[in-house]
């Protein structure tokens, strides 16, 4: 009996030596537990001088300027490349404290309070879905997002070019109103303004005037209604009131759309003919 | 009730083993885990600041086989600043900022903002392989990082591009120094250089071949530079790949079958100055002429750029020590360009 | 005594229990209906109709381009693959797709069968029990038609026999759990054009009892059908002669695309998609079904299909085929889709056969018949660019060869059929090259289908092959 007892004992160690051995052999780490996404904010003592700036604006203003890429930040299966130190730094001086985020806390302290994106993406080029096509997107590429805005061509910008600047501040107001447009939605009488006469991928073959004549601000507006409205913000950021309105009583599809458009502004509390001179005054006198 | 206590003992024993077995399953933990991830962050984050001169990248060109394109990092670890020096230029105050992060793959090393490597990345082919500014760092040693580009290349491609390894920057080369040794934007510079006949002789290292070209650099742009700047600069028209200074071309005439000083000349490739170093890369698509001549010098000479160790001024006599390195960064190619005999 | 009476109790008890026994089966467990007459078997028939779940097969086509980031992500396993012509797709999702087509088909051939079994022996007038039969004869027609052309190889006589199609079922089962194994692609287009033409020669006896209602098989629809069959059997003298048929039927009456473009800019996207394939203001639509939902994939702006950029560059802005497209995404997606459906999750209209498809098939049976009438196949495409195109003017068809003539009616075919599902037949029968990228900014190509592509015949699915081991044995090959 004792000795049946050995011989058992024996060979379920012989056999359970052998188990262990087989699963070694397959041993895996087990990861899963760790965060690796976990985003951790650069110690300060690590700081540079654009990090201390956007702290600064951050504190102020509740933006947190996004300068330096991780791929917690950019979607892997597009392309979009990180602006260059000194760029950025200079970029978020003057258009993000000077010319966006001050003037709007300033004058439209609601309005800011509310819409203002909680991030903002600084790209050095802009959006491409190829790393080395050369087809390029000229807005930022990611703007129909709830919290988030961004800017490309930070690396071509001139900010001693006051008309190069200008434009960049107001196509900066277009991609907003991309973010407002997601958030509150147009609305489908704004969509009924110009159905089924947008001209698609067809967009670049028209001309200015002829997109006008169809009722659309610019040709690119005429892409399709999400254009049509953010075109529409842009339009009354960029000109004047008089000129703005001049063009707009030309065209009775226009000033259905800007009727609509400036209420939709004025309903959260954002006058856009008064943000219009303001940026004009910062970019070009002072 | 002995016999009891023996089966029972013996089930107890048998349990422990298959307990024992099954603890055998995972002999990583978590903690383990992470702990080894933080000591390779901690020896790269090291390591990356132990090169007083910085580390090279060697990235490859499909304009050659043998010469590979260097790239020299100098890692400011306090700050996590990281200035690089490229053959094709320099930024204005030279500094970018990096990351250590972590990814799914392990440990990153991710130059996070745009420089050399995110605008070789954004770039031909023609410029360098590499496929991402973020980089897995498969293993870290004293004398070298071995790193590997994230993505590599178009979207739902699979994840892990070419693999680098950086070595520490040689001593003598002296084109990475700041020290701008010829800038042929300042008259100073170009003087018995632009617009002067020269030779150019070649030694391939490994081959022990000797290679003369007659030469000559045409000041021929210089009357439109700044539209060339431009519209025509394939780094500043392309805005995400734009991190250098404007740059300066011009005709780099030569003639392959008379490799002497003479007023002759066959073909007139582009050439562009990089950061002390003359790149050729045809990057003109309108015209097919210089795009041709271009590509063929580089094609030649078997390398897309040379870069400048030393200028020699005796006189008139102006000596350009020129040279092109392999994969390991030894030197494939010594040579210069002499304007007298 | 006491044993007598046990006995006695005994043989009470169970006369009683037999007695209920035969009460309770007198009823039908459950209250089912029971098929007696005419209107149970006519009832069953109205329901035997199939939903369009072939409709995924635009995925594989070269109408369409795959944008992963404009996709339900739950679609990616289901359509990816697809697009890949790979047979592991997630066959467990019930969207459209090989898989729920199958077992759909089934489901209706059932019902089919029922009706096919029972019909003549019900009570009813003998014209209307034929008429019904007819019906169910062209439903199940049909319903192979689309599984031999989804899972088979494409008709072909040299290759036919020994090409396999799917299990032929022409009975209702009365066994616990058979096995079927497959037929040939020959077998199969046999019993499709036996229940066809024998449904058509009951229709043409009994004109009175046909039902005319669009969304039942009428005689102009038994037409339209014999006109597909024919012209992908190749038999162009048949595909004229039944298209002759349907016209008659019907009328030449096309689509006025103008109406359908008038209502989308007075009433919106929602009312113009729910009316675009309404029978009653369409006299255009010969046959027509009502069903859930089944376009996922495509002509939604979250399906993550687009179509293709050569479709695209046709729909030109004088078209009105352009007009009813709109973009997803944003200006650098390039992502366009046609709309010709509802696009929310409700029911929505699907055609069958329409009188386009009758006239470009007989302009494509007039060029490449044993004697090509090219005069009447320009007419017929004439007559379709003519309610097509804003400003119409006619081809310059003078010098055209009737293969270069042949080539603008496949163009015209291709544009004028988007996203109903056709494309897939015209490329395995026409022996077309396609090519798909998962990535349209990448050069490259990922997946290519070349002529008689082993890959056209789909694989059978797996929840076929499940409790019918069987077809494990034959499955395509790959």
């Amino acid at each position: 009996m004792k000795k049946l007892f050995i011989y058992t004992l024996l060979i379920l160690a012989g056999i359970s030596s052998f188990l262990s051995c087989s699963k070694e052999d397959k041993v895996t780490l087990e990861k899963e537990n760790l965060d690796y996404f976990a985003i951790i904010n650069k110690p300060k003592e690590k700081w540079n001088a654009l990090d201390s700036l956007c702290d600064t604006i951050y504190r102020d203003y509740g933006v947190k300027i996004v300068y330096e890429y991780t791929p917690q930040v950019i979607r892997p299966n597009d392309f979009y490349y990180p602006p260059t130190y000194d760029k950025a730094l200079a970029y978020t001086r003057k258009v993000m404290k000077t010319l966006w985020l001050e003037p709007l806390k300033k004058n439209f302290p609601d309005y800011f309070k509310r819409e203002t994106p909680i991030e903002f993406i600084l790209m050095g080029g802009y959006y491409h879905g190829h790393p080395t096509n050369t087809d390029i997107a000229a807005g930022a590429g990611f703007n129909g997002q709830f919290y988030r805005l961004g800017m490309g061509g930070v690396n071509n910008l001139d900010l001693s070019n006051k008309a190069a600047v200008h434009d960049h501040v107001v196509t900066l107001w277009h991609e907003h109103a991309h973010n407002q447009d997601v958030k509150y939605g147009r609305g489908e009488i704004f969509d009924r303004i110009s159905i089924g006469t947008y001209y698609k991928e067809a967009w670049n073959t028209k001309t200015e005037p002829q997109a006008v004549t169809d009722g659309f601000f610019r040709k690119y507006g005429g892409f399709a209604p999400e254009e049509d409205f953010a075109t529409t913000v842009e339009h009354l950021t960029r000109f004047p009131k008089n000129d703005a309105l001049t063009l707009i009583n030309s065209n009775e599809k226009l000033k259905r759309k800007y009727n609509l458009v400036n209420k939709f502004y004025l309903d959260k509390g954002m006058d856009l003919h008064k943000l219009q001179s303001i940026v004009y005054d910062l970019v070009y006198k002072k | 009730m002995k016999n009891i206590l023996k089966i029972s003992g013996f089930l107890a024993l048998l349990m422990v083993l298959f307990v024992s077995c099954e603890k055998d399953n995972i002999t990583t933990t978590v903690e383990e885990l992470v702990g080894t991830e933080k000591q390779m962050e901690a020896d790269l984050k090291q390591t990356l600041g132990k090169s007083a001169n910085g580390w090279v990248m060697m990235v490859k060109s499909t304009l050659a086989e043998t010469a590979y394109v260097p790239v020299v990092m100098q890692f400011d670890t306090i700050k996590n600043m990281v200035k690089m020096r490229s053959v094709y230029g320099s930024a204005v105050s030279n500094q970018s900022t990096y990351l250590i992060n972590k990814g799914v793959s392990g440990v990153l090393l991710n130059f996070s903002g745009g420089s050399a490597v995110s605008s070789l990345m954004r770039m031909d082919r023609k410029y360098g392989d590499v496929t991402d500014y973020v980089f897995k760092v498969l293993s870290v040693g004293a004398e070298s990082i071995k790193i590997q580009c994230l993505k590599s290349g178009e979207a739902y491609k699979k994840e892990g591009g070419p693999i680098y390894t950086l070595f520490k920057r040689p001593e003598n080369w002296k084109w990475a120094d700041d020290a701008l040794l010829l800038d042929l934007k300042k008259t100073e510079a170009r003087a018995n250089v632009i617009s002067t006949n020269s030779v150019l002789t070649l030694n391939y290292i490994p081959t022990g071949e000797k290679v003369s070209i007659g030469s000559h650099f045409g000041p021929g742009f210089d009357g439109v530079l700044n539209s060339w700047q431009l519209n025509g600069d394939p780094f500043y028209s392309n805005a995400s790949a734009n991190v250098f200074d404007k740059f300066y071309l011009f005709y780099a005439y030569v003639n392959y079958s008379k490799g002497t000083i003479s007023d002759d000349y066959e073909d007139y490739p582009v050439a562009r100055q990089g950061h002390n170093a003359l790149y050729f890369i045809p990057f003109y698509e309108r015209d097919a002429n210089t795009w041709a001549s271009t590509d063929k010098f580089a094609k030649s000479i078997k390398t897309p750029y040379l870069v400048i160790n030393e200028v020699i001024r005796t006189g008139t006599n102006v000596t350009i020590k020129v040279a092109s390195y392999d994969k390991s960064g030894k030197e494939y190619i010594t040579g210069e360009y002499r304007n007298f005999n | 005594m006491k044993k007598y009476l046990f006995s006695a109790l005994l043989f009470l008890m169970c006369t009683a229990t037999l007695t209920s026994c035969k009460k309770f089966l007198n009823e039908p467990f459950d209250n089912r209906l029971e098929l007696k007459n005419i209107e149970d078997y006519a009832g069953i028939v109205k329901k035997s109709y199939p939903t369009r779940y072939d409709l995924f097969n635009e995925v594989l086509t070269d109408n369409y381009k795959l944008v992963p980031n404009l996709m339900q992500d739950a679609w990616k396993p289901l359509y990816i693959p697809m697009y890949m012509y790979k047979d592991d797709y997630q066959y467990t999702l019930n969207y459209t797709s090989p898989a729920t087509a199958y077992t759909h088909l089934y489901n209706k051939i059932y019902m089919a069968n029922l009706v096919i079994e029972g019909v003549l022996t019900g009570g009813g007038g003998t014209a209307e029990k034929q008429v019904v039969m007819a019906e169910a004869l062209l439903i199940r027609s049909y319903c192979y038609f689309i599984l031999t052309n989804i899972f088979g190889m494409h008709y072909n006589p040299s290759t036919y026999a020994t090409d396999m199609a799917v299990p032929l079922i022409l009975e209702v089962n009365k066994e616990n759990r058979p096995t079927y194994s497959r037929s040939t692609v020959k077998e199969v287009y046999d019993q499709v054009e036996a229940d066809l033409y024998k449904a058509i020669d009951i229709y043409e006896k009994n004109p009175a009892a046909v039902p005319t209602n669009p969304y039942r098989f009428s005689m102009g629809a038994a037409y339209a059908f014999a006109t597909r069959l024919s012209l992908y059997k190749n038999d162009f003298e048949k595909t004229v002669q039944y298209a002759d048929k349907a016209i008659g039927q019907k009328g030449r009456v096309l689509r006025s695309l103008k109406t359908d473009y008038d209502v989308l800019l007075k009433s919106g996207w929602a009312f113009y998609a729910q009316q675009f394939n309404d029978p009653s203001s369409h006299p255009n639509i010969i046959m027509a079904v009502q069903s859930e939902y089944v376009h996922h994939p495509i002509g939604n702006n979250w399906g993550g299909f687009y179509l293709a950029p050569d479709v695209v560059a046709q729909l030109t802005d004088n078209d009105f085929r352009n007009k009813i497209t709109a973009n997803a995404g944003t200006v650098i997606d390039k992502s366009t889709y046609i709309i010709k459906n509802n696009t929310g999750w409700q029911t929505s209209r699907y055609v069958y056969f329409n009188m386009e498809e009758v006239l470009l098939s007989r302009a494509e049976a007039n060029l490449r018949g044993t004697a090509p009438n090219p005069a009447n196949a320009i007419l017929d495409l004439e007559d379709l660019r003519k309610v097509r195109l804003e400003k119409y003017s006619p081809l310059n068809t003078a010098g055209m060869s009737n293969a270069q003539l042949l080539i603008e009616i496949y163009k015209e075919r291709r544009i004028e059929f988007l996203s109903e599902g056709l494309r897939w037949y015209d490329i395995k029968r026409l022996g077309l090259t396609v090519e798909h990228k998962m990535d349209q900014n990448s050069s490259v190509i990922d997946a290519t289908l070349v002529k008689d592509d082993k890959r056209s015949a789909l694989q059978i699915p797996v929840n076929a092959r499940i409790g019918n081991p069987v077809l494990e044995n034959q499955l395509n090959p790959r």
